[in-house]
């Protein structure tokens, strides 16, 4: 479920033999009482998410139990910490224990009041200055690791929450909507090389830089398609149904206009009230938004982006990523290749669209963490279970 | 770089919020989900208990049953027999009239075959075995006949042996009596001992107005009683009455039908009237005519009728007789 500023939406999956995930609901409601990823009124905010849930089960025609909320907002932030352990045994082969302590080192740094962890993304294990994906029974001296922590507001997570419980269901896990997205938008390899992916909502545009396979960096800015709207009504003299009905059909981020008497009409159907607008003052409001959002992407990223570390480019999903040349203006901006996301081939036409990029990526998620987890059972075995009891966590 | 001592706990995370959510909060659908779940645990809790219950009474009901009791118990040895009688038989006669093998278990026990051996022998009028789990014991608990007369009987070529018979007519070989007691029994006449299918006689019919007669006169008229040898039934399916043979008196005639008591009382009259007139040796005295007494004297003698006295001028003192 991604409770959106625009649009709330429920894609429904059933899980069969803990292996295979068939998409069976999709409910999709405008969004009320949601402003930027945040609730801001309860029961407008409840009423739209039970609409989507409700509309997700008569289509699934089975009752959802558990839920993958993605989580959005401009409270969502994160830091990195690093923390180092010499390797305990006198043969300096790296156990289980000292992976345990080196980790748990990392993720212990305190937060601010009110503030809660949503994930500790892990960088890769460097054993003696090497990168190393699991440095169990390897031999080294001296191990580091760092996680990338992403933290939110107390408040805000539990309003997101509690519109979820209010329908009596339970949120199985918080998951950043740019880590769904972005695993859905690209692949392994490219995560692998070094990616960027900007997820542009209507009134957010979170964003994930990976590297070496893991996500290196993630933030969420207050600005998304809302915003060229707002930008269009205001430049235009518009309404936002209108402004958003000139930003779908004539906006850009790429301005080609170069007479600047080439007008547009609003409707184009020579209703009663139907006007003509510059194409160019469109396209000029549009491109300055979006290049400000991106610039003000490539800001936060600060030092920890380099394009020569992002060699698959910049990868634009969401919403507002459908706005023309949209690619090219993040491409000029990041200094790398930009494309639109495009979800893998398994996915139906119908959920094709990049709006449905974070809940796909959901569904994606959950598979994966369910899988985990029966393998995880199956591994255990009866010893695993029985630790499991005797030490929780 | 070594870790510290204590590692800092982990930060607050967003699973550390409670996901409860207030009724008043809780959207209408959120409401009627949540009282179909609350339902639905509910009917699976009944429905749980009700499978626990339904195992528990089949296994109750397992371990009632008889058939599945006995599968445990039968490996339980009989440890020992406990025996209780109100009469004169004992442990030997117990033990050798079960005949139980020297190991056996407490189930393996045929109380029935048990209970026909035992009353087999005519002296147990009734018997009760019972097996008592507890000290995986048999209890034997028997209630004897009473003899009260005495008849010689052969089967066959078989010697004679005297045989004892009971106030219901049954005549068994006695054990465990006292010789002395047997001694003071008196012998039947005029009957005549039919086998019965197995080892036994059937009961002899008139044997309970003799058992009365008997202990009306070792009650009333002891000393007279006491010399009484023979009791003959020989007239008692015809006429109904009961021949004594006494040392004193070779034949009383008693009539089945009337009360003892009175006609004994006749005869200790008869013989104290004669008492009064030196004794003389009756012959025979028949109680049932009536009442009318015909007396037979061995001797004929002048008898002139007693006068009752105050002070009986006999110094012999007269025995005391409460009728």
């Amino acid at each position: 479920m991604e409770i959106g500023t625009s649009k709330v939406t429920v894609l429904a999956g059933e899980l069969t033999r803990g292996r295979t995930l068939n998409i069976v609901g999709l409910g999709a409601c405008h969004a009320r009482g949601v402003m930027k990823g945040g609730v801001v009124d309860y029961k407008e905010a409840s009423a739209c998410t039970h609409a989507a849930l409700r509309a997700a089960e008569e289509r699934a025609g089975a009752e959802i139990e558990i839920v993958y909320l993605a989580q959005t907002g401009a409270h969502l932030e994160g830091f990195y910490n690093e923390a180092a352990v010499n390797v305990n045994a006198a043969d300096n082969c790296v156990s289980a224990v000292d992976i345990d302590t080196v980790c748990r080192l990392a993720k212990a740094k305190e937060l601010p009041e009110g503030r809660a962890v949503v994930h500790h993304i892990r960088r890769p294990f460097r054993l003696d200055g090497r990168l190393v994906p699991d440095p169990e029974h390897l031999v080294g001296q001296h191990l580091e690791v760092g996680y990338w922590t992403v933290h939110g507001s107390e408040a805000k997570i539990g309003d997101n929450i509690h519109v979820i419980t209010g329908f009596n269901l339970r949120v199985e896990e918080l998951i950043l909507s740019s880590l769904a997205s972005g695993t859905m938008v690209t692949s392994p390899e490219e995560r692998q090389n070094g990616v960027l992916v900007l997820d542009l909502g209507a009134g957010t545009t979170d964003y994930v830089l990976y590297r070496d396979g893991v996500a290196y960096l993630t933030g969420v800015v207050p600005i998304g398609g809302d915003h060229f709207t707002n930008d269009l009504s205001l430049g235009l003299r518009l309404t936002r149904g209108q402004a958003e009905q000139i930003k779908l059909r004539h906006g850009t981020a790429a301005p080609r206009a170069r007479d600047k008497h080439e007008k547009v009409w609003l409707n184009g159907d020579y209703s009663v009230g139907d006007r003509q607008f510059p194409r160019q003052s469109i396209e000029q409001i549009t491109a300055s938004r979006a290049r400000e959002v991106l610039e003000v992407v490539r800001k936060k990223l600060g030092p920890g982006y380099a394009p020569e570390q992002t060699p698959a480019g910049v990868v634009l999903t969401g919403g507002a990523a459908r706005l023309s040349g949209l690619d090219e203006a993040a491409a000029k901006v990041f200094g790398v290749p930009g494309r639109l996301g495009d979800p893998p081939a398994w996915v139906a036409d119908e959920l094709r669209d990049p709006g449905f990029s974070t809940v796909l990526g959901l569904l994606y998620y959950g598979l994966n963490s369910q899988a985990a987890r029966a393998s995880a059972r199956r591994a255990g075995g009866f010893l695993g279970s029985l630790k499991r009891i005797l030490v929780p966590g | 770089m070594n870790p510290p001592a204590s590692i800092p706990p982990s930060a607050r995370s967003w699973k550390d919020i409670r996901q409860g959510v207030n009724k008043r909060a809780m959207a209408r659908e959120g409401r009627r989900r949540l009282w179909l779940a609350s339902a639905k645990a509910a009917l699976v809790c009944a429905v749980v208990v009700g499978c626990g219950c339904a195992v528990l009474a089949v296994y109750q009901m397992g371990q009632s049953d008889p058939g599945r009791l006995k599968e445990p118990v039968k490996a339980a040895p009989l440890q020992r027999v406990v025996f209780s009688t109100d009469g004169v038989l004992d442990r030997a006669w117990l033990d050798q009239a079960l005949a139980l093998p020297r190991t056996t278990s407490l189930m393996a026990l045929d109380l029935a075959a048990l209970e026909r051996r035992l009353l087999a022998s005519g002296q147990v009028h009734s018997v009760v075995l019972r097996r008592r789990f507890t000290d995986n014991a048999l209890v034997v608990s028997v209630q004897e006949r009473t003899p009260v007369a005495r008849v010689m009987g052969q089967a066959g070529g078989d010697v004679p042996r005297e045989l004892l018979v009971a106030r219901d007519g049954v005549a068994f070989a006695g054990s465990g009596y006292d010789p002395a007691t047997l001694a003071r029994l008196p012998w039947l006449d005029g009957i005549e001992l039919k086998r019965t299918a197995g080892r036994g006689y059937e009961p002899i019919p008139g044997m309970e107005p003799v058992a009365q007669l008997l202990a009306a006169g070792g009650a009333l008229v002891p000393e007279l009683a006491n010399g009484w040898q023979v009791v003959s039934l020989a007239r008692y399916a015809s006429d109904a009455e009961i021949i004594v043979r006494s040392r004193e008196i070779p034949e009383i005639v008693f009539d089945a039908e009337v009360s003892f008591p009175h006609q004994l009382a006749k005869l200790a009259y008869i013989v104290d009237s004669l008492h009064t007139h030196g004794d003389p040796p009756l012959a025979r005295v028949d109680l049932a005519v009536g009442n009318q007494v015909p007396v037979e004297l061995r001797e004929a003698v002048s008898l002139q009728p007693a006068r009752p006295t105050l002070f009986p001028s006999s110094p012999q003192p007269r025995p005391r007789r409460d009728f």
